[in-house]
């Protein structure tokens, strides 16, 4: 059997296209809620190229939380890469001068399209499917800002709800799919809204040490599945 | 000019998780443990974020940010469509405003 190449990865990207375009549309409108120049959140998009990880930035930037924190929050939310990174280097021997492009691209779904294919794959393979699901990121979130400009003002109220029903729209289906993921939530809500009435650290550090405690709880209290 | 740091910062920190591991990682040995803890973390943080902002939302309208919440997860509940959950939620929350509460 052939190796799959450039090509198929190309295709193979195209449902990760579809459905990263209206998330990134939605990044690209809340961008406008936030006030961030459309520069701005173009680099957004082409630097960082993580979805939850960019809403929370946006998120945390809007609240006038401090650089270190937002910077931190994001280390922790995106280290999960690390083992679908490491995972996937077990799949193909990649060439060592692309596997900095390769590795650039490796997100929940390219890895899961990825790790699901069952025929041979090279570095090629990964580079096209990675350049259509990039771009289905980065032209959402291009066209969104653009649309956003043109929302009615009576309309920039109710827009700053945007944020958190994106936040809940990822959740809930995790949590139907697992209680466990409720539970875990539930618990980190519960203590970085303790931490924040009685205001004991900056809100960033309340968030970071929430996303702990609750995971380090999970761990202790869950067995693997 | 800020903000432009942060991006880069972020860029950073989200790049090298992606990147180190297919150099120098074997993936069989890293610890259960541990995968069952990083696996948890986004979660966590979506958790962290929500409930908070469940009064604090909609600037000063502690009634419409719980309001718009829950209408979000009820809606949420019953459709996978991220785009259709974040229209039909700024949708009702601006019918709550115009309501009043």
């Amino acid at each position: 059997m052939n190796r799959l190449r450039l090509k198929d990865g190309i295709f193979a990207g195209i449902p990760v296209f579809i459905g990263y375009f209206p998330i990134a549309v939605t990044f690209g409108l809340l961008a406008v809620s936030v006030k961030i120049s459309l520069l701005e959140t173009f680099s957004f998009s082409v630097i960082v190229f993580a979805g939850a990880s960019q809403f929370v930035g946006l998120n945390m930037i809007n609240a006038g939380i401090g650089a270190g924190e937002i910077v931190l929050t994001t280390f922790l939310l995106n280290f999960r890469h690390f083992l679908m990174s490491a995972s996937l280097s077990t799949r193909a021997a990649f060439r060592r001068g692309l596997i900095p492009f390769v590795a650039f691209g490796i997100t929940d779904e390219t890895f899961s399209v990825a790790s699901m294919e069952k025929r041979e794959f090279s570095e090629s393979y990964m580079l096209g499917l990675n350049f259509t699901a990039y771009s289905g990121w980065v032209a959402g979130t291009v066209a969104g800002y653009v649309a956003g400009d043109f929302l009615p003002p009576v309309l920039q109220e109710s827009i700053s709800i945007c944020l958190y029903a994106m936040f809940v729209a990822i959740l809930i289906p995790a949590v139907r799919k697992s209680y466990r993921a409720g539970i875990i939530a539930l618990i980190a809500g519960l203590i970085n809204s303790v931490l924040g009435y009685f205001a004991i650290f900056g809100s960033g550090w309340n968030i970071i040490f929430s996303i702990l405690a609750a995971s380090m709880a999970g761990m202790f209290f869950f067995r693997e599945e | 000019m800020e903000i432009t740091g942060i991006i880069i910062l972020m860029g950073v920190v989200t790049y090298l998780p992606r990147l180190v591991p297919m150099y120098i990682i074997d993936v069989e040995r890293i610890p259960g443990r541990l995968k069952l803890f990083l696996s948890f973390i986004p979660y966590a943080a979506l958790g962290a974020l929500i409930l908070p902002g469940s009064i604090s939302a909609v600037n000063g309208k502690p009634v419409v940010s719980a309001l718009g919440i829950l209408s979000a997860v009820i809606i949420a509940w019953f459709n996978r469509n991220i785009i259709v959950t974040v229209l039909l939620t700024v949708l009702a929350t601006f019918i709550f405003i115009s309501a009043g509460f």
